[in-house]
Protein backbone atom coordinates (compact mmCIF):
# COMPACT_ATOMS: atom_id res chain seq x y z
CA UNK A 1 0.00 0.00 0.00
CA UNK A 2 2.92 2.35 1.01
CA UNK A 3 4.97 1.99 -2.09
CA UNK A 4 1.70 1.87 -3.84
CA UNK A 5 1.13 5.40 -2.87
CA UNK A 6 4.53 6.26 -3.08
CA UNK A 7 4.59 5.58 -7.22
CA UNK A 8 1.40 7.59 -7.26
CA UNK A 9 2.67 10.53 -5.74
CA UNK A 10 6.22 10.30 -7.93
CA UNK A 11 4.39 10.16 -10.86
CA UNK A 12 1.85 12.93 -9.85
CA UNK A 13 4.99 14.89 -8.99
CA UNK A 14 7.32 13.96 -12.34
CA UNK A 15 3.95 14.87 -14.68
CA UNK A 16 4.17 18.33 -12.29
CA UNK A 17 7.64 18.51 -13.08
CA UNK A 18 7.48 18.22 -16.67
CA UNK A 19 4.87 21.27 -17.71
CA UNK A 20 6.77 23.15 -14.86
CA UNK A 21 9.86 22.57 -17.04
CA UNK A 22 7.32 23.40 -20.16
CA UNK A 23 6.79 26.74 -18.16
CA UNK A 24 10.07 27.75 -18.05
CA UNK A 25 10.62 27.43 -21.98
CA UNK A 26 7.37 28.94 -22.70
CA UNK A 27 8.63 32.10 -20.56
CA UNK A 28 11.60 31.75 -22.17
CA UNK A 29 10.49 31.95 -25.87
CA UNK A 30 7.35 34.73 -24.78
CA UNK A 31 9.87 36.81 -22.36
CA UNK A 32 10.36 39.65 -24.66
CA UNK A 33 6.37 40.22 -24.86
CA UNK A 34 5.89 39.06 -21.31
CA UNK A 35 8.34 42.19 -20.49
CA UNK A 36 8.77 43.51 -16.75
CA UNK A 37 4.52 43.19 -16.58
CA UNK A 38 5.44 39.91 -15.07
CA UNK A 39 8.60 40.01 -13.81
CA UNK A 40 9.91 37.68 -10.90
CA UNK A 41 7.63 34.57 -12.10
CA UNK A 42 9.83 33.22 -14.20
CA UNK A 43 12.87 33.41 -11.30
CA UNK A 44 10.13 31.84 -9.35
CA UNK A 45 9.20 29.09 -11.83
CA UNK A 46 13.41 28.63 -12.03
CA UNK A 47 13.68 28.72 -7.80
CA UNK A 48 10.83 26.15 -7.91
CA UNK A 49 11.95 23.62 -10.92
CA UNK A 50 15.53 23.73 -9.41
CA UNK A 51 14.40 22.93 -5.69
CA UNK A 52 12.19 20.11 -7.21
CA UNK A 53 14.82 18.39 -9.16
CA UNK A 54 17.52 19.19 -5.99
CA UNK A 55 14.77 17.07 -3.75
CA UNK A 56 14.38 14.65 -5.62
CA UNK A 57 17.91 13.68 -6.30
CA UNK A 58 18.46 13.82 -2.21
CA UNK A 59 15.07 11.77 -2.22
CA UNK A 60 16.57 9.37 -4.32
CA UNK A 61 19.72 9.03 -2.63
CA UNK A 62 18.47 8.82 0.48
CA UNK A 63 19.23 12.21 1.92
CA UNK A 64 17.23 13.92 4.01
CA UNK A 65 15.67 16.44 2.08
CA UNK A 66 13.84 19.00 4.48
CA UNK A 67 16.49 21.78 4.36
CA UNK A 68 15.34 22.10 1.53
CA UNK A 69 11.81 23.18 2.19
CA UNK A 70 13.24 25.50 4.48
CA UNK A 71 15.47 27.31 2.13
CA UNK A 72 12.61 27.08 -0.78
CA UNK A 73 10.15 28.58 1.62
CA UNK A 74 12.39 31.55 2.14
CA UNK A 75 13.59 31.94 -1.49
CA UNK A 76 9.68 31.38 -2.72
CA UNK A 77 8.47 34.29 -0.28
CA UNK A 78 10.69 36.57 -1.84
CA UNK A 79 10.21 36.34 -4.99
CA UNK A 80 6.56 35.82 -5.04
CA UNK A 81 6.44 38.69 -3.19
CA UNK A 82 8.46 40.99 -5.49
CA UNK A 83 6.15 39.34 -8.41
CA UNK A 84 3.07 40.81 -6.47
CA UNK A 85 4.93 44.05 -5.80
CA UNK A 86 5.95 44.31 -9.49
CA UNK A 87 2.43 43.44 -10.56
CA UNK A 88 0.53 46.02 -8.14
CA UNK A 89 2.73 48.38 -8.84
CA UNK A 90 1.13 48.87 -12.31
CA UNK A 91 -2.14 48.86 -10.99
CA UNK A 92 -2.46 50.92 -7.65
CA UNK A 93 -0.21 53.41 -6.05
CA UNK A 94 1.59 52.80 -2.61
CA UNK A 95 4.51 53.07 -0.62
CA UNK A 96 6.86 49.83 -2.25
CA UNK A 97 9.43 50.49 0.31
CA UNK A 98 6.67 49.76 3.17
CA UNK A 99 6.48 46.61 1.52
CA UNK A 100 10.20 45.83 1.32
CA UNK A 101 10.26 47.08 4.82
CA UNK A 102 7.09 43.81 5.25
CA UNK A 103 9.28 41.59 2.32
CA UNK A 104 12.66 42.06 4.99
CA UNK A 105 10.60 41.72 8.60
CA UNK A 106 8.70 37.98 7.30
CA UNK A 107 12.12 36.89 5.72
CA UNK A 108 13.84 37.87 9.41
CA UNK A 109 10.95 35.93 10.94
CA UNK A 110 11.69 32.86 8.60
CA UNK A 111 15.07 32.72 9.09
CA UNK A 112 14.28 32.59 12.89
CA UNK A 113 11.88 30.04 12.78
CA UNK A 114 14.42 27.85 11.32
CA UNK A 115 17.34 28.59 13.78
CA UNK A 116 15.21 28.37 17.07
CA UNK A 117 11.64 27.52 16.65
CA UNK A 118 11.59 24.69 14.04
CA UNK A 119 15.78 23.89 13.85
CA UNK A 120 16.80 23.07 10.37
CA UNK A 121 19.29 21.15 11.71
CA UNK A 122 16.38 19.27 13.69
CA UNK A 123 15.19 17.46 10.31
CA UNK A 124 11.49 18.93 11.26
CA UNK A 125 8.99 20.54 8.59
CA UNK A 126 9.10 24.45 9.33
CA UNK A 127 5.35 24.57 9.14
CA UNK A 128 5.00 27.85 11.10
CA UNK A 129 6.78 29.28 8.70
CA UNK A 130 5.22 28.29 5.54
CA UNK A 131 1.29 28.87 7.05
CA UNK A 132 2.68 32.13 7.40
CA UNK A 133 3.97 32.28 3.91
CA UNK A 134 1.13 30.45 2.66
CA UNK A 135 -1.50 32.90 3.78
CA UNK A 136 0.40 35.94 3.09
CA UNK A 137 0.16 34.49 -0.63
CA UNK A 138 -3.36 33.90 -0.32
CA UNK A 139 -3.68 37.42 0.43
CA UNK A 140 -1.73 39.07 -2.09
CA UNK A 141 -3.95 36.54 -4.33
CA UNK A 142 -7.37 37.59 -3.03
CA UNK A 143 -6.33 41.78 -2.82
CA UNK A 144 -5.04 40.89 -6.61
CA UNK A 145 -8.74 39.77 -7.54
CA UNK A 146 -9.74 42.95 -5.80
CA UNK A 147 -8.09 45.69 -7.67
CA UNK A 148 -7.41 43.52 -10.88
CA UNK A 149 -8.06 46.17 -14.04
CA UNK A 150 -11.27 45.35 -15.61
CA UNK A 151 -10.28 43.79 -19.04
CA UNK A 152 -9.96 41.75 -21.27
CA UNK A 153 -6.89 40.47 -23.03
CA UNK A 154 -4.37 37.84 -23.51
CA UNK A 155 -2.36 39.00 -21.00
CA UNK A 156 -4.90 40.07 -18.19
CA UNK A 157 -6.15 36.72 -18.64
CA UNK A 158 -2.66 35.34 -18.25
CA UNK A 159 -1.87 37.44 -14.58
CA UNK A 160 -5.44 36.33 -13.68
CA UNK A 161 -4.64 32.78 -14.40
CA UNK A 162 -1.77 32.82 -12.45
CA UNK A 163 -3.39 34.25 -9.87
CA UNK A 164 -6.11 32.09 -9.84
CA UNK A 165 -3.27 28.79 -9.95
CA UNK A 166 -1.37 30.52 -6.76
CA UNK A 167 -4.80 31.07 -5.15
CA UNK A 168 -5.66 27.71 -5.22
CA UNK A 169 -2.55 25.93 -4.88
CA UNK A 170 -2.02 27.61 -1.83
CA UNK A 171 -4.99 27.65 -0.39
CA UNK A 172 -5.19 23.87 -1.03
CA UNK A 173 -2.02 23.07 1.05
CA UNK A 174 -2.62 25.04 3.27
CA UNK A 175 -3.35 23.02 6.37
CA UNK A 176 -1.75 20.15 4.78
CA UNK A 177 1.70 21.89 5.51
CA UNK A 178 -0.06 23.12 8.42
CA UNK A 179 -0.05 19.92 9.91
CA UNK A 180 2.97 18.51 8.09
CA UNK A 181 4.96 17.59 11.18
CA UNK A 182 1.98 15.71 12.58
CA UNK A 183 0.95 13.77 9.64
CA UNK A 184 4.69 12.51 9.16
CA UNK A 185 4.38 11.02 12.93
CA UNK A 186 0.80 8.95 11.33
CA UNK A 187 0.12 5.89 9.23
CA UNK A 188 0.48 5.26 5.70
CA UNK A 189 -2.73 7.23 4.78
CA UNK A 190 -1.11 10.66 4.78
CA UNK A 191 0.61 10.19 2.06
CA UNK A 192 -3.01 10.67 0.39
CA UNK A 193 -2.84 14.71 1.70
CA UNK A 194 0.55 14.88 0.07
CA UNK A 195 -0.60 13.52 -3.58
CA UNK A 196 -3.42 16.11 -3.36
CA UNK A 197 -0.62 18.69 -2.45
CA UNK A 198 0.88 17.40 -5.54
CA UNK A 199 -2.42 17.20 -7.42
CA UNK A 200 -2.70 20.89 -6.43
CA UNK A 201 0.67 21.99 -8.04
CA UNK A 202 -0.17 19.97 -11.38
CA UNK A 203 -2.93 21.74 -11.16
CA UNK A 204 -1.15 25.36 -10.60
CA UNK A 205 1.08 24.48 -13.25
CA UNK A 206 -1.65 23.59 -15.59
CA UNK A 207 -3.16 26.72 -15.30
CA UNK A 208 -0.04 28.65 -15.87
CA UNK A 209 0.91 26.48 -18.91
CA UNK A 210 -2.56 27.12 -20.30
CA UNK A 211 -2.29 30.76 -19.79
CA UNK A 212 1.10 30.52 -21.35
CA UNK A 213 0.22 28.81 -24.00
CA UNK A 214 -2.78 31.13 -25.19
CA UNK A 215 -0.53 34.11 -24.72
CA UNK A 216 2.35 32.60 -27.16
CA UNK A 217 -0.77 31.65 -29.46
CA UNK A 218 -2.07 34.92 -29.83
CA UNK A 219 1.02 36.87 -29.61
CA UNK A 220 2.25 34.90 -32.50
CA UNK A 221 -1.10 35.94 -34.73
CA UNK A 222 -0.36 39.63 -33.51
CA UNK A 223 3.45 39.78 -34.78
CA UNK A 224 3.05 37.84 -38.03
CA UNK B 1 5.71 9.99 20.05
CA UNK B 2 2.59 7.99 19.16
CA UNK B 3 -0.66 9.16 17.89
CA UNK B 4 -3.93 6.66 19.05
CA UNK B 5 -6.23 5.45 16.51
CA UNK B 6 -8.65 7.88 17.67
CA UNK B 7 -6.35 11.50 17.79
CA UNK B 8 -5.14 10.20 14.33
CA UNK B 9 -8.79 9.87 13.02
CA UNK B 10 -9.42 13.25 14.31
CA UNK B 11 -6.20 14.57 12.77
CA UNK B 12 -7.08 13.65 8.85
CA UNK B 13 -10.99 14.76 9.71
CA UNK B 14 -9.43 18.16 10.76
CA UNK B 15 -7.16 18.88 7.66
CA UNK B 16 -9.07 16.46 5.14
CA UNK B 17 -12.04 19.46 6.18
CA UNK B 18 -9.78 22.32 5.99
CA UNK B 19 -8.46 21.31 2.60
CA UNK B 20 -12.38 21.18 1.43
CA UNK B 21 -13.29 24.59 3.30
CA UNK B 22 -10.44 26.27 1.54
CA UNK B 23 -10.77 24.60 -1.65
CA UNK B 24 -14.39 25.59 -1.26
CA UNK B 25 -13.65 29.03 -0.62
CA UNK B 26 -11.17 29.74 -3.50
CA UNK B 27 -12.76 28.19 -6.12
CA UNK B 28 -15.95 30.71 -5.39
CA UNK B 29 -13.52 33.48 -5.00
CA UNK B 30 -12.32 32.87 -8.42
CA UNK B 31 -15.77 31.74 -9.77
CA UNK B 32 -17.24 35.30 -8.28
CA UNK B 33 -14.20 37.33 -9.41
CA UNK B 34 -14.87 35.96 -13.14
CA UNK B 35 -17.92 36.78 -13.54
CA UNK B 36 -17.85 40.12 -11.75
CA UNK B 37 -14.78 40.89 -13.85
CA UNK B 38 -17.23 39.62 -17.20
CA UNK B 39 -19.90 41.85 -15.65
CA UNK B 40 -17.63 44.91 -15.35
CA UNK B 41 -16.09 44.74 -18.68
CA UNK B 42 -19.67 43.88 -20.38
CA UNK B 43 -20.91 47.33 -18.79
CA UNK B 44 -17.76 48.92 -19.56
CA UNK B 45 -17.72 48.08 -22.89
CA UNK B 46 -21.79 49.40 -22.95
CA UNK B 47 -20.90 52.53 -21.72
CA UNK B 48 -18.14 53.03 -24.43
CA UNK B 49 -20.02 51.81 -26.97
CA UNK B 50 -22.72 55.07 -25.86
CA UNK B 51 -20.10 57.16 -25.99
CA UNK B 52 -19.12 56.25 -29.25
CA UNK B 53 -22.50 56.59 -30.34
CA UNK B 54 -23.19 60.28 -28.63
CA UNK B 55 -19.80 61.80 -30.14
CA UNK B 56 -20.49 60.07 -33.48
CA UNK B 57 -24.39 61.60 -33.06
CA UNK B 58 -22.77 64.82 -31.94
CA UNK B 59 -20.46 64.23 -35.46
CA UNK B 60 -23.03 63.84 -37.47
CA UNK B 61 -25.20 67.06 -36.34
CA UNK B 62 -22.40 69.18 -36.69
CA UNK B 63 -21.86 68.29 -40.41
CA UNK B 64 -26.14 68.39 -41.27
CA UNK B 65 -25.79 71.92 -39.26
CA UNK B 66 -22.75 72.76 -40.71
CA UNK B 67 -24.26 71.98 -44.56
CA UNK B 68 -27.73 73.93 -43.46
CA UNK B 69 -25.72 77.04 -42.08
CA UNK B 70 -24.10 76.93 -45.51
CA UNK B 71 -26.87 76.45 -47.79
CA UNK B 72 -28.99 79.45 -45.27
CA UNK B 73 -25.50 81.90 -46.08
CA UNK B 74 -25.54 80.94 -49.71
CA UNK B 75 -29.38 81.62 -50.01
CA UNK B 76 -29.25 84.94 -47.86
CA UNK B 77 -26.39 85.77 -49.90
CA UNK B 78 -27.92 85.27 -53.19
CA UNK B 79 -31.58 86.29 -52.12
CA UNK B 80 -30.82 89.39 -50.14
CA UNK B 81 -27.44 91.03 -50.72
CA UNK B 82 -27.23 89.98 -53.97
CA UNK B 83 -30.68 91.15 -55.01
CA UNK B 84 -29.67 94.34 -52.89
CA UNK B 85 -26.43 94.59 -54.95
CA UNK B 86 -28.44 94.07 -57.94
CA UNK B 87 -30.94 97.25 -57.32
CA UNK B 88 -28.09 99.19 -56.66
CA UNK B 89 -26.36 98.66 -59.62
CA UNK B 90 -29.63 99.88 -61.83
CA UNK B 91 -29.81 103.05 -60.05
CA UNK B 92 -26.38 102.97 -60.45
CA UNK B 93 -27.55 102.81 -64.37
CA UNK B 94 -30.09 105.72 -64.10
CA UNK B 95 -27.64 108.00 -62.56
CA UNK B 96 -24.77 107.57 -64.76
CA UNK B 97 -27.44 108.49 -67.68
CA UNK B 98 -28.44 111.50 -66.12
CA UNK B 99 -25.10 112.40 -64.76
CA UNK B 100 -24.59 116.43 -65.08
CA UNK B 101 -20.71 116.88 -64.34
CA UNK B 102 -18.39 114.57 -66.03
CA UNK B 103 -16.39 114.32 -61.88
CA UNK B 104 -19.46 112.65 -61.11
CA UNK B 105 -20.38 110.66 -64.16
CA UNK B 106 -16.52 109.27 -63.17
CA UNK B 107 -17.37 108.26 -59.94
CA UNK B 108 -20.27 106.74 -60.68
CA UNK B 109 -18.31 104.77 -63.23
CA UNK B 110 -15.71 103.64 -60.37
CA UNK B 111 -18.77 102.80 -58.38
CA UNK B 112 -19.93 100.59 -61.10
CA UNK B 113 -17.07 98.86 -60.85
CA UNK B 114 -16.98 97.88 -57.52
CA UNK B 115 -20.24 97.12 -57.18
CA UNK B 116 -20.02 94.51 -60.25
CA UNK B 117 -17.04 93.23 -58.31
CA UNK B 118 -19.06 93.13 -55.21
CA UNK B 119 -21.95 90.96 -57.17
CA UNK B 120 -19.39 88.41 -58.95
CA UNK B 121 -17.99 87.90 -55.42
CA UNK B 122 -21.46 87.43 -53.79
CA UNK B 123 -22.31 85.04 -56.93
CA UNK B 124 -19.43 83.22 -56.03
CA UNK B 125 -19.42 83.09 -52.33
CA UNK B 126 -23.02 81.57 -52.57
CA UNK B 127 -21.99 79.01 -55.21
CA UNK B 128 -18.75 77.52 -53.28
CA UNK B 129 -21.27 77.39 -50.48
CA UNK B 130 -23.53 75.33 -51.86
CA UNK B 131 -23.41 74.77 -55.89
CA UNK B 132 -26.95 75.13 -57.05
CA UNK B 133 -26.24 72.55 -59.97
CA UNK B 134 -25.53 69.94 -56.77
CA UNK B 135 -29.18 70.64 -56.11
CA UNK B 136 -31.02 71.33 -58.64
CA UNK B 137 -29.18 68.30 -60.96
CA UNK B 138 -26.89 66.23 -58.78
CA UNK B 139 -23.62 64.91 -58.60
CA UNK B 140 -22.96 64.02 -61.52
CA UNK B 141 -23.56 67.49 -62.91
CA UNK B 142 -22.09 69.11 -60.01
CA UNK B 143 -18.71 67.05 -60.29
CA UNK B 144 -19.00 68.10 -64.38
CA UNK B 145 -19.26 71.68 -63.12
CA UNK B 146 -16.52 71.81 -60.61
CA UNK B 147 -13.96 70.34 -63.22
CA UNK B 148 -15.23 72.93 -65.67
CA UNK B 149 -15.20 75.83 -63.01
CA UNK B 150 -11.32 74.75 -63.91
CA UNK B 151 -11.04 75.20 -67.28
CA UNK B 152 -9.36 78.43 -67.50
CA UNK B 153 -6.74 78.01 -64.73
CA UNK B 154 -3.51 77.04 -66.81
CA UNK B 155 -1.53 74.05 -66.16
CA UNK B 156 -3.87 71.90 -64.88
CA UNK B 157 -6.36 69.20 -66.97
CA UNK B 158 -9.16 67.69 -65.41
CA UNK B 159 -10.87 64.50 -66.60
CA UNK B 160 -14.02 63.32 -65.77
CA UNK B 161 -15.43 59.97 -66.42
CA UNK B 162 -18.91 58.58 -65.83
CA UNK B 163 -19.69 55.04 -65.66
CA UNK B 164 -23.59 54.58 -65.57
CA UNK B 165 -25.51 51.11 -65.54
CA UNK B 166 -28.73 52.85 -64.56
CA UNK B 167 -29.81 56.04 -63.29
CA UNK B 168 -30.59 56.04 -60.40
CA UNK B 169 -31.55 58.95 -57.62
CA UNK B 170 -28.92 59.30 -54.80
CA UNK B 171 -29.90 60.82 -51.38
CA UNK B 172 -29.45 64.67 -51.12
CA UNK B 173 -27.01 64.27 -47.81
CA UNK B 174 -25.20 61.49 -49.11
CA UNK B 175 -24.26 63.46 -52.58
CA UNK B 176 -23.49 66.64 -50.41
CA UNK B 177 -21.07 64.50 -48.14
CA UNK B 178 -19.15 62.93 -51.50
CA UNK B 179 -19.07 65.94 -53.19
CA UNK B 180 -17.15 67.80 -50.47
CA UNK B 181 -15.18 65.34 -49.88
CA UNK B 182 -14.31 65.59 -53.81
CA UNK B 183 -13.69 69.17 -53.44
CA UNK B 184 -11.74 68.38 -50.35
CA UNK B 185 -9.28 66.16 -52.45
CA UNK B 186 -9.03 68.96 -55.18
CA UNK B 187 -8.36 71.92 -52.68
CA UNK B 188 -5.55 69.25 -51.67
CA UNK B 189 -4.18 68.39 -55.07
CA UNK B 190 -3.92 71.80 -56.02
CA UNK B 191 -2.86 73.57 -53.17
CA UNK B 192 -0.37 71.26 -51.61
CA UNK B 193 0.40 68.77 -54.32
CA UNK B 194 0.97 70.95 -56.79
CA UNK B 195 -0.68 68.55 -59.19
CA UNK B 196 -0.68 68.84 -63.12
CA UNK B 197 -3.71 66.28 -63.89
CA UNK B 198 -6.76 65.39 -61.95
CA UNK B 199 -9.00 62.45 -62.98
CA UNK B 200 -12.25 61.84 -61.71
CA UNK B 201 -14.25 58.25 -62.27
CA UNK B 202 -17.72 58.16 -61.08
CA UNK B 203 -19.47 54.22 -61.66
CA UNK B 204 -22.89 54.27 -60.48
CA UNK B 205 -24.95 51.25 -60.74
CA UNK B 206 -28.24 50.04 -59.07
CA UNK B 207 -26.58 49.30 -55.87
CA UNK B 208 -23.89 50.85 -55.31
CA UNK B 209 -21.74 53.65 -56.57
CA UNK B 210 -17.63 53.83 -56.92
CA UNK B 211 -15.62 57.00 -57.04
CA UNK B 212 -11.65 56.95 -57.72
CA UNK B 213 -9.67 59.91 -57.49
CA UNK B 214 -6.16 60.25 -58.82
CA UNK B 215 -4.13 62.92 -58.98
CA UNK B 216 -0.14 63.13 -60.59
CA UNK B 217 0.76 65.90 -57.82
CA UNK B 218 3.88 64.70 -55.41
CA UNK B 219 2.58 62.38 -53.03
CA UNK B 220 3.34 61.39 -49.73
CA UNK B 221 4.41 58.79 -47.84
CA UNK B 222 1.27 56.67 -46.89
CA UNK B 223 2.48 55.59 -43.08
CA UNK B 224 2.91 59.29 -41.89
CA UNK B 225 -1.29 59.66 -42.70
CA UNK B 226 -1.71 56.32 -41.19
CA UNK B 227 0.16 57.60 -38.22
CA UNK B 228 -1.24 61.12 -37.95
CA UNK B 229 -5.08 62.40 -39.74
CA UNK B 230 -5.15 66.29 -40.26
CA UNK B 231 -8.09 68.40 -40.62
CA UNK B 232 -8.71 67.46 -43.86
CA UNK B 233 -8.62 64.12 -43.64
CA UNK B 234 -10.39 63.67 -39.78
CA UNK B 235 -13.48 65.73 -42.12
CA UNK B 236 -13.59 63.41 -44.81
CA UNK B 237 -13.74 60.12 -41.91
CA UNK B 238 -16.30 61.49 -40.24
CA UNK B 239 -18.45 62.61 -43.86
CA UNK B 240 -17.80 58.96 -44.90
CA UNK B 241 -19.05 57.67 -41.64
CA UNK B 242 -21.92 59.75 -41.41
CA UNK B 243 -22.77 58.20 -44.75
CA UNK B 244 -21.59 54.89 -44.00
CA UNK B 245 -19.20 54.92 -46.95
CA UNK B 246 -16.02 53.59 -46.64
CA UNK B 247 -13.17 55.83 -48.27
CA UNK B 248 -9.64 54.50 -49.09
CA UNK B 249 -6.11 56.62 -49.84
CA UNK B 250 -2.88 55.48 -51.25
CA UNK B 251 0.34 57.62 -51.53
CA UNK B 252 3.70 57.64 -52.04
CA UNK B 253 5.88 60.41 -52.49
CA UNK B 254 6.45 61.86 -56.16
CA UNK B 255 3.60 58.90 -57.58
CA UNK B 256 0.20 61.19 -56.72
CA UNK B 257 -2.71 60.24 -55.23
CA UNK B 258 -5.15 57.50 -56.04
CA UNK B 259 -7.91 57.33 -53.81
CA UNK B 260 -11.34 55.34 -53.49
CA UNK B 261 -14.71 55.91 -52.26
CA UNK B 262 -17.60 53.23 -52.32
CA UNK B 263 -21.30 53.91 -51.02
CA UNK B 264 -23.77 51.02 -51.01
CA UNK B 265 -27.26 51.92 -51.56
CA UNK B 266 -29.69 51.18 -48.66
Amino acid sequence: MKEQLNVILSSISTIAEVILLANIILYLLNRKNLNLHIKWFDVFLAVSFVTEIVAAIMFRKKIPNLHVLHIYTLVEFIVLSLFYVGMLQKIITFRTRRMYWFIALVSVLIILNSIFIQPIDKLTFNSYAKTLTQVIFIAYAIFYFFIAPIEDNVRSRLLNGINSGILLYYAGSLFIFMGSNILTKLDVFHIVFWISNSVFYLIFQLIVFYGLWQFQKTTKILYT
Amino acid sequence: MAVSEDNENFIYMMIGTGIVIMLGLTLTIIVFFIRSQRKMFEKQMQLQRLELTHKEQLLYSTITTQEEERKRIAKDLHDEVGSKLNVIHLNLFRLKKVASTPELATTVTEIFTVINEAINTTRRIAHDLLPPTLESFGLKEAIKELCDSYLNVEGVTFRFEVMQHEDRKIDKVVEVNIFRVIQELVSNSLKHAAASEISIRLALSSSALRLEYRDNGKGFDNTLLKRKHGLGMYNIDSRMSMIKATFHLESQPNKGVFATLNYTFP
